[in-house]
């Protein structure tokens, strides 16, 4: 019985466009289409404050990222050059009997 | 006067002829939009956009197939290339909805859709039916649509889509099959309250 009514739910609104009417564009339509033939290229898009905020932010979160990077890299540079300074050092000392 | 012959006229530049074509084919493309995108709103502007590629288009109508198979063949690309565009948007609107002033909430959601052509006593049918359609893939929904809702016969949805009409019924069906699916889920989970 319940499987009856589901199936007769189902089927009732797959076919509830069947005696559908079609939907009408306004009367105004055609004006606009005409406009737009006449002067084809004025049609411009205007960005949302909220999508160029975003893009700004993202710009933005993008540089900090690439700047700690940049940074971090910059220190991990300087100390492996340090390190193998003193590693020469420590090298040439024991070679020549410093022992330092 | 023919399709055919009008869109001739249209070519050379004839205004007259170009009304006329839009007053033949305006409630097709405007019905099958809305029934596509479930706005209003947009399915004027891809009216618009339909009527206008149908004019700067016009000199490259070759008559290989019907202008009505033709001009359905860009409305329903136009409609699809606006559903893939407004879905872009849904997703980049949880991006957007962090810096949007207002509410914050998700900007591009669709609101529940009654087609206007639908009787009275089955609107609320025909709602659900239309968000059930929304799930469907693309070219089970372009089925789906111009077979039940455009009223085209399965010739002319195979030439529209371009290809053949046993694929058009084979789509049909799997339409049908996932649409019985998702409302018999839905029929559940609404007697689960």
């Amino acid at each position: 019985m319940k499987q009856n009514d589901e199936n007769k739910w189902v089927e009732d609104i797959l076919n509830s466009m069947d005696e559908a009417g079609r939907a009408y564009p306004v009367d105004s339509l055609y004006q606009k289409i005409e406009r737009r033939i006449e002067v084809p290229f004025t049609k411009g898009r205007t960005i949302p404050l909220s999508t160029f905020s975003a893009a700004a932010a993202s710009i933005v979160l993008l540089v900090i990222v690439n700047v700690i990077a940049l940074i971090k890299d910059i220190r991990w540079r300087h100390q492996d050059a340090l390190s193998s300074i003193v590693q020469y050092y420590d090298i040439t000392n024991e070679k020549n009997g410093l022992g330092l | 006067m023919q399709a055919e012959e009008i869109m001739q006229l249209v070519s050379d530049g004839d205004k007259n002829a170009f009304r006329q074509l839009y007053v033949m084919f305006k409630d097709r493309v405007y019905n099958t939009c809305i029934s596509y995108l479930q706005q209003a709103s947009d399915a004027e502007e891809i009216t618009q956009d339909v009527f206008v590629e149908v004019h700067y288009a016009a000199r490259n109508y070759k008559g290989e197939a019907s202008v009505s198979t033709w001009i359905y063949r860009i409305t329903v690309n136009k409609c699809l290339d606006r559903i893939r565009y407004n879905n872009r948007q849904k997703r980049f609107s949880f991006i957007s909805s962090i810096f949007s002033r207002d509410t914050g909430g998700m900007i591009h959601d669709k609101p529940h859709f009654e087609h206007p052509g639908a009787v009275a006593e089955n609107r609320e049918r025909a709602a659900i039916l239309f968000s059930t359609i929304r799930q469907l893939p693309e070219n089970q929904q372009t089925a789906f649509i111009l077979k039940q809702i455009e009223g085209l016969s399965q010739r002319e949805i195979a030439q529209i889509m371009d290809i053949g009409e046993k694929a058009v019924e084979s789509l049909m069906q799997r339409a049908k099959t996932n649409l019985r699916k998702i409302l018999s889920n839905y029929y559940n989970s609404k007697e689960g309250f």
